[in-house]
């Protein structure tokens, strides 16, 4: 039995081969940091563990015959919640579902999988949420560009959504916290990095359309005017729809 | 008149109807554009805290009938407008595109006849999905008294089909709708019904049978212009989702439009009767309850201070304590603090490991009310013995402190999953 604690270069299969390595060395409580974090509180050096895809794959492929789809879809939810120290739990949810071979997620007293279960309760609530409250502009390309700002990294969990649905226009969603884009051209949806730097007065995002500005115009009339007044309640509005989403939302501008 | 400003008049016009629900479908792909979810989504809030998920608008609001609840009626003073149907289908495109919206709720006035208002609606409906291959969600209102066959046709493009019941009883109707007739109401209500039921069984034969209302029928009334009780309503309801099977029946707290003497003189609506309302319809979808256990004709009103489980739970002492380690999921669903979700959890997780008192509140027990009325593995939380009445007190404070009437924890949008009908705002 030994005390560890692994460091991993930050990406999800960096993190799966360090699961790899605790397994194998049978670790007791192992600890995972990304190479990012800040190094110190630690008695015992971190050990570098390198991204290993063959390893990856491997553990990955166990867990799914162990828990099935479902159980992988949790991992990576909860892995896509970017919250720092939930490795742990992540690893322990690892290692109880190939030690079950089952889906665990129904056994919510347990304290690491209801850890993993709520973190990705909340991507899967926040994909849900920006479903509705992402707002696409079309560009004087004739592209809709659509920005926000979500709590997790969700803009690959929300994509396939909008192929399904709009899937007959072009179309960009900008993660802009984490400077990530996915784009779609109506045949492929290509995830990348947006320019590191972009072009100034740009906080606005690209040139609209004319039929753009008309149509917002009218949605924000809309949305004043769909109110009832005798039942105001800007409270119960803010407690649905918190103010920090209103910066992307057209009808609250103006 | 410009289309923002017909935007404007027929937004105000349409703003009373209360659905907002977009779920209950699932659409795709194909050439056009959209898709339905089948849990539904909200895509904003307006100022009055309703969630904005369908484009809401009436066709056209120069009725020709008076009823004497409705901002509409033909003797109001208000501006009047119509849009054309290209128009109703550009905006709701336009809407589409950007994902302000799931898709269209539209409804009318009675412009010059129930039929001729019925076929245009139909006309907008038809439009978008055939022309447009639209695959978003569509709610037509059923104009009362319009013929049957235009109402089947309506089915066969639109998700839900509604019918607004108005007022809760034929009395009410009558005197404050009287171009309305009961039967005008419950022979399209039926009609929508039969279309369903045949479309559903054609359904479990043939994949591909043509769809009629996929997301099914619900309907409307107006609470607190007429002077039935709560026992009453809830009756009704009860009888509207059994004989028509109805998906919902949404209550809408009078506004106060008129003078009209018929009505009676509000100052703000009864939005606090409105809630306990949605409570006690919530409960008999979805938690196992009938109108009669909530209700009684000598107690017919509902408990303005106390939700209707909390009530409910007051009256039945012999009902509990229930033993969250083996009570059935039904049995759970009746405990104060105990919702649906947590139900769920607790059958679920008692199947890897025993429960204990402490697992509680992490499964979403609300144990400040529940803990009354259970017992874990035999022991009861709750300190020393209760009379009725601190019961009901510190069932009261703790209710109020923690969800006042205006914040309907039952309907947060969290139980999506759980829930048949996603966005239950009231
Ligand atoms: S028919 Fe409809 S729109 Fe016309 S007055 Fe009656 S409720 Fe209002």
């Amino acid at each position: 039995m030994s005390l560890s604690s692994y460091r991993y270069d930050g990406s999800f299969e960096g993190l799966l081969s360090a699961f790899a390595e605790a397994r194998l060395e049978d670790a007791a409580g192992p600890a995972f940091s990304p190479a990012s974090a800040a190094e110190g509180g630690l008695l015992w050096a971190a050990r570098e563990v390198p991204l290993r895809p063959a390893t990856a794959a491997a553990l990955w492929r166990d867990l799914v015959s162990a828990g099935g789809a479902e159980a992988g879809r949790t991992l990576t939810s909860a892995w896509l919640a970017e919250e720092s120290a939930l490795e742990g739990a992540l690893y322990e949810y690892c290692c109880l579902t190939l030690e079950r071979r089952q889906c665990l997620d129904a056994w919510a007293a347990q304290p690491a999988i209801r850890a993993v279960l709520a973190a990705a309760r909340r991507v899967g609530h926040e994909v849900h949420r920006f479903q509705g409250i992402l707002r696409f502009a079309e560009t004087q390309s004739g592209w809709y560009y659509a920005a926000c700002e979500p709590d997790h990294n969700i803009i690959a969990l929300l994509a396939p959504h909008f192929v399904g649905r709009l899937g007959d226009q072009r179309w960009a969603i900008h993660d802009r916290r984490r400077d990530l884009v996915v784009c779609w051209d109506g045949q492929e949806l290509r995830p990348g990095r947006a320019p590191a730097a972009p072009p100034a007065g740009a906080a606005a995002g690209p040139a609209l359309s004319e039929a753009e500005v008309a149509t917002q115009s009218q949605w924000r009339r809309y949305h004043r005017h769909i109110a009832i007044d005798s039942r105001r309640n800007p409270r119960l509005q803010r407690r649905c729809l918190p103010r920090r989403y209103w910066p992307y939302l057209t009808e609250m501008q103006g | 008149m410009t289309i923002d400003q017909k935007l404007a008049i027929l937004a105000e016009s349409a703003k009373y109807d209360v659905s907002c629900a977009s779920s209950g479908t699932t659409r795709s792909g194909g050439a056009g554009v959209g898709s339905c979810a089948v849990t539904g989504i909200c895509h904003s809030w307006s100022a009055d805290g309703r969630c904005v998920s369908l484009l809401k608008l009436l066709l056209g609001n120069r009725c020709i009938y008076d009823c004497a609840y409705c901002v509409n009626r033909r003797s109001n003073d208000i501006p009047r407008a119509s849009l054309s149907v290209a128009e109703v289908v550009d905006l709701t495109l336009r809407f589409y595109r950007r994902n302000y919206i799931e898709g269209l709720f539209l409804s009318s006035a009675v412009e010059r006849s129930p039929d001729d208002t019925m076929e245009r609606l139909l006309e907008v409906a038809r439009e978008l999905r055939v022309r447009h291959a639209f695959q978003g969600y569509i709610h037509l209102k059923a104009i009362p008294g319009a013929d049957p066959a235009l109402v089947r046709r309506a089915g066969a493009y639109a998700d839900r089909l509604s019918v607004n019941i108005e007022l809760p009883s034929q009395e009410s109707l009558q005197r404050l709708a009287p171009q309305k007739s009961k039967l005008g109401i419950l022979g399209p209500m039926g009609v929508i019904h039969d279309g369903i039921a045949e479309y559903r069984a054609e359904a479990v034969v043939h994949r591909a049978a043509p769809r009629f209302a996929p997301a099914g029928q619900s309907t409307q009334m107006v609470v607190g212009a007429s002077p039935e009780n709560d026992l009453q309503i809830l009756n009704l309801s009860a009888a509207l989702y059994q004989r028509y099977d109805l998906k919902r029946v949404y209550y809408s707290a009078y506004v106060p439009v008129s003078t009209d003497s018929r009505l009676p003189a509000l100052r703000t609506p009864p939005l606090e009767r409105e809630h306990r309302l949605y409570q006690a319809d919530w409960l008999m979808r979805l938690y196992g309850f009938a109108a009669q256990e909530l209700l009684s004709p000598e107690t017919p009103w509902l408990d303005p201070v106390l939700d209707p489980k909390c009530a409910w739970a007051l009256r039945h002492p012999e009902a509990f304590p229930v033993e969250v380690a083996t009570a059935p999921y039904e049995r759970l669903l009746r405990v104060p603090g105990i919702g649906m979700r947590s139900a769920q959890r607790l059958c679920s997780t008692r199947r890897f490991a025993a429960l204990r008192l402490e697992d509680l509140t992490r499964l979403g027990v609300v144990l400040r009310r529940a803990q009354f009325f259970l017992t874990v593995n035999g022991r009861c939380p709750a300190a020393g013995a209760m009379t009725p009445q601190r019961l009901r007190h510190c069932l009261i404070s703790g209710d109020s402190a923690r969800s006042p009437w205006w914040q309907p924890d039952l309907f947060a949008w969290r139980d999506a999953q759980a829930a048949p009908e996603a966005c239950a705002c009231p």
